[in-house]
């Protein structure tokens, strides 16, 4: 049933009048004088039209014309369906551009460019009192178009969507749709046009206010769904990398896995993986001098994305160690065996450990204990830290500290530790072996300028050199005095928040490294675990210092070389939800507070984002869609009645025009 | 003089030269009639009857076999040109005017055979004789005869060769060349007169003239033509197809003035009026030197 939104307009209709007197009373002819009508005339009385068109094309050519302006008229009112007139749609149109939706199609283009397309023959169909609002579910909900009439705004807002390497985030998405139809009377709906590649499918599917339309075929896929790389447990300079790869496809998939450092070949895994197989591999490796680590799958599939993920391996610098000693081999061939260590022998202890070092004293302890990081092995005299009292009676371990990471890995039970010496100390320590006394054989006291750790063992007689316990006991505190630098920053998932310490100053940044801190639920798995206490240390370092500190401004700039601002709350940062895969990096320039001991502060803290999502990398819809082309029809091939009536009349006078103005009818 | 100026006078010497040096003795004048007797050109023989001039006998033919022959010879006698032109209002057309063409042709034709001692008569017609020119003879007639030409107007209500043919017929004292210089738009009057001149044994010349634009129209549209001749209008479409059609149809006519001269072995002369005068005369020269 038809109705009109402009039937006033009907009454141009009469123009057909004066179209039909025209034709009738058709006007003057030119004349032109000729010498004969001997040839005209045969050639209109003997060669008269036959075929009953061609008898009638005056007439042929008069309905043409009324039809021209009849179906102009026809544009004019406007005709709408009565379900258009009663419908005064309010329709938010969600667009998923999550990871999955760059997928390419068949037809060579890609999921988001198909739906695009579709979207915008929605924007066109918009009918007076309708409204559209668009909002995009890729990583996060955000509203590009609030609810509004206008087309053109529409389709520039659709157009100017992006696609984005992050997981589908529909469900927020429906939410924030929800929420822009929650003061609206009228009957609402929510479109969203997905590949359906997202989990929570049956959540969304049962509400009533949401329509799916489905986009693309499913299509076979492989995937780098996990993947992470940590620092060696057994070597200073190794890492590990963990790969997951997933056939998501319904064939065998035959590839090669590539893993490179800096554009530089470190290994290649061939895979062979069954239909819907997931195959998990642990690669150990060396590198002191870091760099981008790059996993690739060597193979071309519908989505390129998650064919390959990035990690940032840190440089692994050498750690100066001054060893004072009087011919200690034991110590002396220990840290020579360390990998990163540089070592250097001094017969009187100085005044202070080496710049970003660590000073070990053999006996010859001064009695001002020197600042920084210091470790002093059988202390025999008294200094500013400690008194010295008599030998222990039963210099036997009683008890180690498993907990704390600079006793871990380590079996002392029952060992001697033969010289070992009462200490009282003038500050409270935390001891981590005990003898079963209760006194410290080992123990560590926390310095404001670098810790201090004291063992009380004479290792020329003691057997704790010879066993194992000695030089893992020797590295833990060599790790631990290098804190975190050189460790591995855990990769952020795309869709989550990376959360990041801003360095005040110059001192802060000297020795505070910041830590990305996971905070979404994939954090625990994805991310690396991190040393708590060197944390909690850093956060009290840059809290002591924040009365010099430099105001940094932020920016963070991504894979693709956007670059927008960063706001710090105190001294934590947040960037995200991360849309991109690849390496983003947040660039801080200094200005100097008033109060401020220096002028200029500069920092660079990149990190690396990748897809690893498994639901994001199976191209197959989780349930069933509604097929998109319906909207077509919805949308009559994306334009209202009006338009396919003006373009008909304009085919018409076409026609008219070639016709009888080309004279090809007579 | 306007139609006939000093440079067209002067076309015309060259071309009474141009004839005589070129085609002595082959046209108009001094060219061998149809008519036997006291010439010196033999021509045939025919038995002796008594009576006869001994003095033709073919003595030779007898003494070979026998035979009594008279020998016949050619009478040589001048001729007696017929110049029908036609006046009617359809010639009246065209740029150049087609009329204004027809009488420089026939101004061109009158001189030539004024210049061989040939007489000449003109008339023009139209649905019915116009004007005459009696049978004139000597170059001195040829101011009269241009004076002539150049008084005549168009007129009458259509054209008939038929009916001018038959005046004719009984008006002429002798049979001659009659040169016909119309644009033939009678097909059925024209066929019927020049039938008549042919079976009264006289040597009828068609000369056919049309404007390029009567053969290649090129206006569209809805248009109301005007007959000039009759007065008779027509509301007619032209479109590209009609045209087609019309070229096809004027095409056809041509050819059928062309095959009924072929058929009867008349001289026939096809111009528009863009060719020179001059030259079409020459190309008739040409053309009835090859004949004769």
């Amino acid at each position: 049933m038809l109705e009109f939104a402009n039937p006033m307009l009907a009454c141009w209709a009469a123009l057909t009048i004066p179209i039909i007197l025209i034709y009738i009373i058709r006007v003057r002819l030119r004349r032109r004088p000729v010498s004969t009508l001997l040839f005209w005339n045969q050639l209109f009385d003997e060669k008269k039209p036959r075929a009953w068109w061609q008898q009638l094309r005056h007439w042929l050519s008069l309905l043409l014309q009324l039809s021209f302006v009849l179906l102009l008229v026809g544009a004019l009112i406007d005709p709408l369906w009565s379900w258009q007139k009663n419908t005064q749609r309010r329709v938010v149109l969600i667009l998923d551009n999550s990871a999955s939706m760059s997928a390419i199609e068949a037809s060579g283009q890609t999921r988001l460019h198909s739906s695009k397309e579709i979207a915008k023959g929605l924007a066109r169909s918009l009918r007076q009192g309708d409204e559209m609002s668009l909002v995009s579910a890729g990583g996060q909900a955000m509203v590009h178009v609030g609810l509004t009439n206008h087309s053109r705004l529409l389709i520039d807002g659709i157009e100017a969507c992006p696609e984005t390497d992050a997981p589908s985030a529909l469900v927020s998405a429906i939410a924030t749709a929800e929420r822009l139809l929650k003061d609206r009377t009228e009957k609402s709906e929510i479109i969203v046009l997905t590949d359906g590649c997202f989990e929570d499918f049956e959540s969304i599917q049962g509400n009533p206010l949401v329509k799916i339309y489905g986009v693309g075929t499913a299509q076979p896929n492989t995937a780098i769904t996990r993947y992470q790389v940590r620092r060696s447990v057994v070597d200073s300079v190794g890492y590990q990398v963990l790969i997951e790869v997933t056939n998501s496809g319904l064939e065998e998939v035959k590839t090669k896995l590539e893993i490179s450092l800096e554009d530089s070949l470190v290994d290649v895994v061939p895979l062979s993986l069954k239909a819907g197989e997931s195959q998990t591999r642990i690669l150990d490796h060396t590198s002191s001098t870091g760099g981008r680590l790059v996993a690739k799958l060597d193979l071309r599939d519908a989505l390129s994305t998650d064919n390959s993920a990035i990690s940032i391996l840190p440089q692994r610098a050498p750690l100066p160690v001054t060893l004072v000693t009087s011919g200690s081999l034991f110590l002396k061939s220990v840290l020579e065996s360390m990998p990163l260590v540089e070592l250097t022998i001094a017969e009187t202890a100085p005044d202070a450990a080496p710049a970003r070092g660590l000073l070990v004293i053999d006996r010859k302890i001064p009695e001002v204990v020197p600042r920084g990081r210091v470790l002093v092995v059988d202390p025999q005299n008294h200094t500013d830290v400690w008194t010295v009292g008599e030998n222990l009676e039963q210099p036997i371990v009683a008890r180690v500290e498993k907990d704390s990471p600079l006793t871990q890995h380590i079996r002392l039970d029952n060992v001697l530790f033969p010289g070992a010496k009462q200490l009282t100390f003038a500050r409270p320590v935390e001891a981590l072996i005990r003898d079963p006394l209760d006194s410290p054989m080992l123990a560590r006291q926390r310095r404001s300028g670098g810790d201090l750790w004291i063992l009380t063992c004479n290792l020329d007689q003691s057997d704790l050199p010879l066993r194992i316990a000695f030089p893992v006991l020797i590295k833990n505190a060599i790790e631990w005095f290098q804190g975190n630098e050189g460790q591995l920053q855990p990769a952020v998932p795309t869709g989550s928040l990376a959360q990041f310490a801003v360095p005040a100053n110059e001192q802060a940044m000297e020795t505070v490294k910041a830590d990305v801190i996971l905070v979404d639920s994939n954090a625990v798995t994805v991310g690396e675990t991190n040393n708590d206490d060197s944390s909690r240390e850093s956060a009290v370092e840059v809290e002591s210092t924040s009365a010099d500190s430099v105001r940094l401004d932020l920016r963070v700039s991504s894979p693709s070389g956007k670059s927008s601002a960063v706001s710090a709350r105190g001294d934590l940062a947040i960037i995200g939800p991360i849309l991109e895969c690849g390496l983003w990096t947040v660039d801080g320039t200094g200005r100097a507070r008033a109060d401020a001991k220096i002028d200029k502060a500069d920092y660079r803290w990149t990190f690396a984002s990748n897809l690893t999502n498994r639901s994001e990398s199976d191209l197959k819809p989780r349930g069933t869609l509604l097929t998109a082309d319906s909207l077509s029809v919805v949308s009559l091939g994306g334009r209202a009645i009006w338009f396919y009536l003006a373009l008909l009349g304009l085919l018409l006078a076409t026609t008219e025009w070639w016709l009888y103005q080309r004279r090809v009818v007579g | 003089m306007s139609l006939f100026d000093s440079d067209f006078l002067k076309k015309l010497e060259y071309l009474s030269l141009v004839s005589r040096r070129v085609f002595r003795g082959r046209l108009l004048a001094q060219r061998r009639t149809k008519q036997l007797g006291g010439g010196i050109e033999f021509a045939d023989h025919r038995e002796y009857t008594p009576g006869d001039d001994l003095r033709y006998l073919d003595w030779n033919v007898y003494a070979k076999f026998g035979d009594l022959l008279l020998k016949r010879f050619q009478e040589e006698e001048d001729l007696h040109v017929y110049i029908l032109l036609d006046a009617s209002k359809s010639m009246d057309t065209g740029s150049p005017n087609k009329f204004d063409y027809a009488r420089r042709i026939a101004a061109a034709l009158a001189y030539i055979a004024l210049a061989d001692l040939d007489r000449v008569s003109i008339l023009a017609y139209a649905d019915r004789p116009l004007d005459v020119l009696p049978l004139t003879r000597g170059k001195d007639r040829v101011l009269s005869i241009l004076k002539f030409l150049e008084n005549i107007e168009t007129g009458g209500t259509g054209t008939d060769l038929a009916t001018v043919a038959k005046s004719l017929v009984n008006r002429a004292q002798r049979t001659g060349l009659v040169v016909i210089i119309s644009d033939l738009y009678d097909q059925v009057g024209f066929r019927a007169g020049v039938d008549l001149l042919r079976h009264r044994r006289f040597e009828p010349h068609v000369i056919q003239i049309h404007t390029a634009e009567e053969a290649n129209p090129t206006f569209l549209g809805d248009i109301e033509l005007d007959e000039m001749e009759t007065g008779q209008r027509r509301k007619i479409t032209v479109t590209e197809r009609k045209l087609k059609q019309y070229r096809q149809l004027f095409a056809e006519f041509l050819t059928s003035i062309e095959t009924y001269c072929k058929t009867y072995s008349l001289s026939c002369t096809r111009s528009t009026t863009d060719l020179p005068f001059d030259e079409l005369i020459m190309r008739m020269m040409r053309a009835s030197g090859i004949q004769s």
